[in-house]
């Protein structure tokens, strides 16, 4: 294997190698940096790999789990654009971590936007490589061919080679230092609607998803957790669990490393789930509850009360917001309350464990395969290198799947008994020891000026820090920045303007949940612009198109003009202001994830608080789009999830516990209370962006504005009651 | 233990199990036929449905001993049925899978909705597919996907 490196344009680096005679391409897909990815940045670790084979087969092997986003269709697709194929004609394998190294994770809706240049200047490479190929063999100039369909065409001469012909040749050239990309009018592929390349797969039973894998011998187990947040076991009599006939093993999970995301609980392996399943039921445990055991919502809500009282650490300021609030006569002030949420993948929590002594593989359903390698190596104290991460698909993460908890439960399992083990959580486990979106409390104060134009915003979140909870060195004076997503950048003009954070943690296990905090911030910031807009007595549509008017704003890296214009689209496309008869709309908009969307909700409401949700209408500005098809898909799915913790049931605590179990008492939309949903995308040439996440944080406060224009009663907590919509109970 | 006999999308298996073993596990763990899946193992999220006899049920409250001597039908043999096969093309056709878990409970209940209700309207579509969750929201699509199938049928 000989290896050609070059550096290309953005210090994109491209390494070529020839392998068994096939044209192999090396690269990285760069990785926001976060706390799940220690690794420096500036070292090349290829996580990219591009395959074309003498039998014209080509490969792309990626670190990036698809949770039903599509990731494994648009990556694919970014090649093929580039590389003159057919999207069918590119085959899209998982990469391993260790194996094939590099960075790895899937979270903040990144996938496609980190990768979208990488791709493009790798196919480029590879095509212009082949090119020059063909070129040398024909002995003639390289203007003179053409890539096309799989093949380099002799321009006006009808000979023509395929790739796989070509790559051996190829594979000994440099790779160009800058291969030139396509144009946006010349693209057959980026932009065009598909279906997913995986879609049969997925309804015909043959998908595999991390609870359909096994191994010859492998065990399963099912594990009964503490239920009190922090609670230890005293003792416990396994007795009635080991009479269960296919019951081999029972015994406390010993840990060893950070640990901070397992609670403490007992492992009960078998032969068959069912027997691992029924033991586990049948365990008798003392426990000892430790410091939470009364610990309940009320608590927690107090708490906040408290902490919302403190001076709030900066993450923003404009003029002077108390003063000009202090001075005001046209003022108001606004409490919103969020709470606790779970992610409830629809696949419950698994993993497949090999712990042996001359490697560790893991495999199942995971959003961080890098950082459960980490993990488990300090887990069981080896090296990294020592353990092997496979991603399978992923019935759903949203968040849940880049916690490692499953994955270190599995090999500490496994370790123990020295066979293969597949952990399976129960839906209850899942709901149970989830790693819940944080509840939040926003103090939000608003001012206009004498002639009623506005002057103040000001907006307080006190939450749980999410990074905080579990590093704390990752909190800087005071302020967990992801706090203040959909906060900081807030893009209306006031003159005034503090945006402040108070970090107030608690007990209950909290994690990156869709969207993160810009669902909590999005919902106080848009439900008060509307509470602002009444009191200007404006309309709420204009009243945010004028404090968004005038020359691009560019906070943090979103611009003023895109919101703006996604926000008039919303207008055009929903009809705003002219809803059926009998319904009434609400509007909001955000811009998250380094795109935009701008809602419109339509509703109608009953005296007895019944509400119907009829239509969503969501305009979305997510860059230069790549499957038209997966956005849509994306923001419907966004919208849906948003609505279920908008309007159903939410995480409560009560005795140190989580209250709720499953879906009867942790309910999500249903079929028959799904509103339509049409969706707009904006048509752009800027770089792609994310759009798994960004059509979320509107929709709890395009809701709650409707729900004002229907009845006059003004929801500021989540979820939204009856009783609340008929205003018979304060919120 | 028990010994059962099984017959599943045409095919006889016999399975030495529990005799409380719900037929969920029974199909995924012992007949390896793992498009069946585990969401919630109460009932109440659909992702476990299947056709026994032609109705939808779900199997993860239902013990394998209910199953003798009847005709069960899973997502791997759904495909035979005329209706089965329409309903996956349309399910193509509308691209309505996101992660996709859920979706073989989605498509045995339309196979036993179709089958009733040649023609069904949204209210209809509402009644049989309530009980089927789906996490990822797909709601929309699936709905258009069933009268896409009805149209073909
Ligand atoms: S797993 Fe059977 S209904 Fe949910
Ligand atoms: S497609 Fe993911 S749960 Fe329905």
């Amino acid at each position: 294997m000989n290896m050609k490196k070059s550096i290309s344009r953005r210090n994109f680096i491209i390494n070529s190698s020839k392998a068994g005679g096939a044209l192999m391409l090396t690269f990285a897909l760069p990785l926001k940096k976060s706390p799940l990815v220690a690794a420096s940045e500036t070292d090349f670790e290829p996580n990219a790999f591009i395959r074309i084979s003498q039998d014209n087969e080509i490969t792309l092997w990626v670190a990036r789990s698809d949770m039903g986003q599509g990731v494994r269709t648009a990556l694919p697709l970014i090649l093929a654009e580039e590389l003159e194929v057919d999207l069918d004609k590119v085959k899209i394998e998982q990469a391993d971590t260790n194996r094939d190294c590099g960075k790895m994770g899937t979270g903040g809706s990144t996938s496609v936007k980190q990768s979208y240049l990488p791709l493009r200047q790798a196919g480029a490479a590879a095509r212009e490589m082949l090119i020059s190929a063909a070129a040398n063999r024909w002995k003639i100039e390289r203007s003179k061919c053409i890539a096309e369909n799989g093949f380099i065409i002799h321009r006006g001469n009808s000979r023509k080679l395929s790739y796989g012909e070509l790559v051996a040749e190829a594979a000994v050239l440099p790779v160009p230092e800058a291969a030139p990309l396509k144009e946006k009018k010349d693209f057959k592929l980026i932009g065009k609607s598909r279906g997913h390349l995986d879609t049969f797969a997925r309804i015909s039973g043959t998908a595999k998803y991390g609870i359909d894998l096994e191994l010859p011998g492998m065990r399963y187990a099912s594990v009964l957790r503490a239920p009190v947040f922090g609670a230890k076991i005293k003792s416990f009599d396994d007795a009635a669990s080991r009479s269960i006939a296919g019951v081999l093993e029972v015994f406390k999970i010993e840990r060893r490393g950070s640990g901070v995301l397992l609670s403490e609980g007992i492992a009960v392996v078998a032969e068959n789930y069912w027997a691992a399943y029924k033991g586990r039921m049948l365990l008798q445990v003392d426990w000892d509850l430790g410091d939470n055991e009364k610990l309940g919502s009320a608590d927690i809500r107090k708490q906040f009360i408290a902490d919302a009282k403190k001076t709030g650490v900066d993450a923003r300021s404009v003029g002077d917001a108390e003063k000009a609030f202090t001075g005001s006569e046209k003022k108001i002030e606004s409490i919103f309350e969020v709470p606790f949420a779970s992610h409830s993948p629809f696949e419950p929590m698994n993993c497949l464990a090999d712990v042996r002594p001359d490697g560790v593989d893991i495999r199942g359903s995971l959003q961080s395969p890098q950082w459960v390698q980490s993990e488990i190596a300090r887990e069981l104290g080896i090296e990294k290198t020592q353990v092997t991460v496979h991603v399978s698909l992923l019935g759903g993460g949203f968040g849940r799947r880049l916690e490692p908890d499953v994955a270190n439960e599995a090999a500490l399992i496994s370790k123990k008994i020295a066979a293969p083990v597949k952990v399976i959580w129960t839906r209850e486990d899942d709901t149970q020891h989830g790693l819940y979106r944080p509840a939040s409390y926003h103090v939000l104060q608003g001012a206009l000026d004498k002639k009623g134009k506005p002057l103040v915003f000001s907006h307080k979140i006190v939450a749980p820090s999410i990074s905080g909870w579990r590093w704390p060195d990752a909190v800087k004076n005071g302020l967990d920045n992801s706090m203040m997503e959909g906060l900081k950048n807030l893009p209306y003009n006031f003159p005034n303007l503090k945006l402040t954070g108070v970090i107030s943690n608690t007990p209950v296990h909290c994690g990156w949940w869709r969207s993160v905090y810009n669902s909590q911030n999005a919902f106080a910031n848009e439900v008060f612009m509307d509470e602002l807009a009444r009191l200007a007595g404006q309309d709420p549509f204009e009243f945010r198109l004028a404090l968004l008017a005038g020359p691009n704003r560019e906070l943090d890296h979103y611009h003023t003009h895109r919101l703006r214009k996604t926000l008039e689209m919303v207008a055009k496309t929903g009809n705003w202001g002219k809803p059926a008869p009998g319904r009434f709309q609400g509007i909001a908009c955000h811009a998250c994830f380094s795109s935009y969307a701008a809602e419109i909700m339509e509703i109608s409401v009953e005296k007895s608080g019944a509400f119907r949700l009829h239509k969503v209408t969501c305009v979305v500005d997510c860059g230069t789009v790549i499957n038209p098809n997966g956005v849509r898909a994306q923001v419907e799915g966004a919208i849906v999830y948003g609505l279920s913790a908008a309007v159903k049931d939410t995480i409560t605590i009560r005795d140190g516990r989580v209250e709720q179990s499953n879906f009867h008492d942790y309910r999500i939309l249903r079929i028959d209370e799904m509103p339509a949903i049409e969706v707009l995308i904006i048509d752009s040439e800027e770089a792609p962006t994310g759009m798994g996440e960004p059509a979320l944080p509107p929709v709890a406060a395009a809701l709650s504005n409707a729900i004002f224009a229907a009845t006059g009663n003004r929801i500021r907590k989540l979820p939204v009651t009856a009783a609340a919509i008929s205003g018979s109970s304060e919120s | 233990m028990a010994k059962l006999t099984l017959n599943v999308n045409g095919k006889t298996y016999t399975v030495d199990v529990a005799a409380d073993t719900p037929v969920l596990w029974v199909l995924r763990d012992s007949l390896k036929l793992t498009g069946t899946k585990f969401g919630c193992g109460m009932a109440q999220c659909g992702s476990c449905t299947i056709l026994l006899d032609g109705v939808a049920v779900r199997s993860c409250t239902m013990p394998v001993s209910m199953l003798v001597g009847r005709k069960v039908i899973t997502i791997e043999g759904v495909a035979e049925s005329k209706i089965g096969a329409a309903l996956q093309k349309a399910w193509l056709a509308e691209d309505v899978p996101q992660c996709g878990y859920c979706q073989s409970g989605q498509i045995m209940a339309a196979v036993a909705l179709l089958s009733k209700n040649p023609h069904p309207g949204d209210q209809d579509i509402n009644a049989a597919l309530n009980g089927q969750l789906c996490r990822c929201g797909t709601y929309q699509r699936i709905r258009k996907a069933i009268h896409l199938a009805a149209a073909e049928v």
